[in-house]
């Protein structure tokens, strides 16, 4: 449980934080291998396969699909980025504060506040994810960014959950009651002692979070609600691929690989961070 | 048994916290978006007037609720804002689709999931690693992209299987198959897991010192411990299946009350959509439930710890 700071400093910690440098550093200069512009359309080009002018082949508008694919990485993964920071900005202080357990004398004013919000992730897990993003998707209409939106709202309850749990066992620990000993308030128990002391688990949750983030943002494009189409991302690459796919199969395969590789990836590096958390106690 | 009835309580609070949210949240769609649905719907203001009435939009939002709870309790869902049919009716109309490719995908799901995890956890060397392998594969592919390439495979270049549509057992098999080889990845993933904690326990290597049977130790000891985090797992995705696959409802172009949903997103027939959330909501907390019913049977100690 106490795994947290360690973890800043353990000897693997840089292959960890290269491998995300990697995959950013990736993201930022694959446009400029991209051979075309990937909004140009040459409608004589249309659903051409794969071949040594068209790489990945061509989709209905006779677009580059490489081209299209290494420039919509950066909107994916920026759709990812912002529902993965909004289910993390809502769901961390959400789930600590469903964690904390006032002292006995103090904060005994808002002892109401923990069960609530308990009830409140609960009741916010019940609703599966993507009927979630639906919800939303009702609420603010469809288009990338509240595709992001949506998705992001789908994990707060998934995030809140563990970070209650990690939590809760912070807030027992010895170094909580040494600290409430010598007079410190709540507020400073719960952000400055009880968080860094859930780092591991905290970044699990992100990685976590950015995973389905990025699952359920590219299930909301395909299924029609990402808006603005012309634009390259790879839930929307999925959707042209979907109405095209008997023709021409792979305009939709390629930004599936993409799309898997990216999950594994993060899952490869979210699994690292948990077994690692729970053997090094 | 005292533990399980508050569980019970807790539940039936869950649910009325749920609805409520969906049903606040629904409401701060502008009341005026709804009168331009209607009037895009190609709807008379009479007729528009007449809705509005007859699904009680013009009583102020606090008697709105109280309306609302008051059929919820008698199971009444609420109806249609584009054609005034019962939701509950709607629902029940797609209900058997979805418990069809819920039943059949989850039956894939337990056999590849358990297989996969019992393979990661207890087999060697290669084996161990290919399902590892496989295990993380089917966790990363999401539906939308293995649901295309599975109908491309089988139904554009093979011929062998239809790509959609429901009623016959064979337009069943693709959309069963892929996604319950997704839903394998979560359940393999916990198996795994439960399996690799339980095999190493001192009482597993008692049991193998006494000389007792390599099944025996295996089913007595090492399953049936493992036991309660899988039919855990397996009860939560029932529950989600149950609630609407709809990504996979719509690739292989099935009905359901996940193609259901997704057309009331996209015509903002928000009644639809709060019914089928409340829908959702209450098979996920009664399927929690039932988890934690069957695994106190299950596991002597929570029974007595409960």
């Amino acid at each position: 449980m106490n795994g947290g700071l360690a973890l800043i400093s353990q000897r693997r910690m840089p292959w960890r934080a290269l491998t995300i440098l990697a995959l950013i550093v990736l993201f930022v200069i694959a446009p400029a291998f991209a051979p075309y512009d990937p909004m140009a359309t040459a409608p004589t080009d249309q659903f051409l396969p794969p071949s040594a002018a068209h790489w990945l082949g061509t989709d209905q508008f006779g677009r580059d699909v490489l081209s299209r694919l290494l420039h919509g990485g950066q909107r994916t993964l920026a759709i990812a980025l912002i529902a993965a920071l909004l289910a993390l900005s809502v769901g961390i202080p959400l789930g600590l504060l469903a964690a904390w357990q006032p002292a006995s004398g103090r904060g005994a004013a808002l002892s109401w506040l923990p069960s609530l919000l308990n009830s409140l992730i609960e009741a916010l897990f019940a609703i599966p994810g993507l009927l979630l993003g639906l919800v939303t998707i009702t609420l603010i209409g469809s288009g990338p960014l509240p595709v992001a939106i949506a998705a992001g709202i789908s994990q707060i309850a998934p995030v809140a959950r563990l970070i209650q749990v990690a939590g809760r066992g912070a807030l027992i620990s010895p170094y909580v009651e040494a600290a409430r000993a010598i007079g410190a308030d709540e507020a400073r128990v719960l952000f400055r002692h009880a968080l860094p002391n859930i780092a591991g688990q905290i970044a699990a949750a992100s990685v976590l979070a950015f995973s389905y983030s990025l699952l359920n943002s590219a299930a909301l494009s395909f299924l029609g609600l990402g808006g603005a189409l012309g634009d390259p991302d790879w839930g929307a690459m999925l959707y042209d691929g979907r109405q095209a796919f008997r023709i021409a199969p792979w305009v939709g395969i390629a930004p599936g690989i993409a799309i898997t590789l990216m999950v594994w990836v993060a899952d490869r590096l979210g699994t690292r961070l948990t077994t690692r958390n729970n053997g090094g106690g | 048994m005292n533990g399980l009835a508050r569980r019970a309580l807790a539940a039936v609070f869950t649910l009325w916290l749920a609805a409520t949210l969906v049903f606040f949240a629904l409401r701060l769609l502008p009341g005026d978006g709804l009168l331009t649905q209607l009037i895009e719907s190609g709807a008379s203001p009479a007729t528009i007037a007449e809705r509005r009435a007859a699904l009680g939009l013009d009583q102020p939002a606090a008697v709105q609720y109280a309306r609302f709870l008051g059929s919820l309790l008698t199971g009444d869902l609420g109806s249609s804002l584009l054609t005034g049919q019962p939701i509950v009716e709607i629902v029940a109309q797609q209900v058997g689709a979805t418990v069809e490719l819920a039943v059949a995908s989850l039956a894939v799901a337990v056999t590849a999931g358990i297989a996969l995890g019992a393979l990661a956890a207890l087999g060697t060397g290669l084996v161990r690693s290919l399902a590892d392998a496989v295990l993380a594969f089917v966790l990363s592919a999401p539906v939308y992209w293995t649901g295309t390439l599975a109908i491309f495979v089988f139904t554009a270049q093979l011929g062998l299987l239809p790509s959609g549509g429901a009623g016959r057992l064979s337009q069943l098999i693709l959309p069963a198959l892929v996604l319950g080889l997704q839903l394998s990845g979560g359940i393999g993933r916990v198996t795994q897991a439960a399996l690799a904690e339980t095999i190493y326990q001192p009482h597993v290597q008692t049991a193998r010192a006494k000389g007792l049977r390599r099944a025996t130790v295996f089913l007595q000891h090492v399953a049936r411990p493992a036991l309660p985090a899988i039919i855990g797992q397996i009860g939560i995705q029932a529950a989600f299946l149950l609630g609407g696959a709809v990504v996979t409802e719509s690739i292989f172009s099935r009905p359901g009350i996940g193609r259901l949903l997704l057309d009331a997103t996209l015509r903002q027939d928000y009644p639809v959509v709060q019914g089928i959330v409340i829908w959702a909501a209450t098979v996920v907390i009664v399927a929690n439930l039932l988890v934690d019913f069957t695994i106190a049977a299950v596991d002597p100690r929570l029974r007595e710890g409960a």
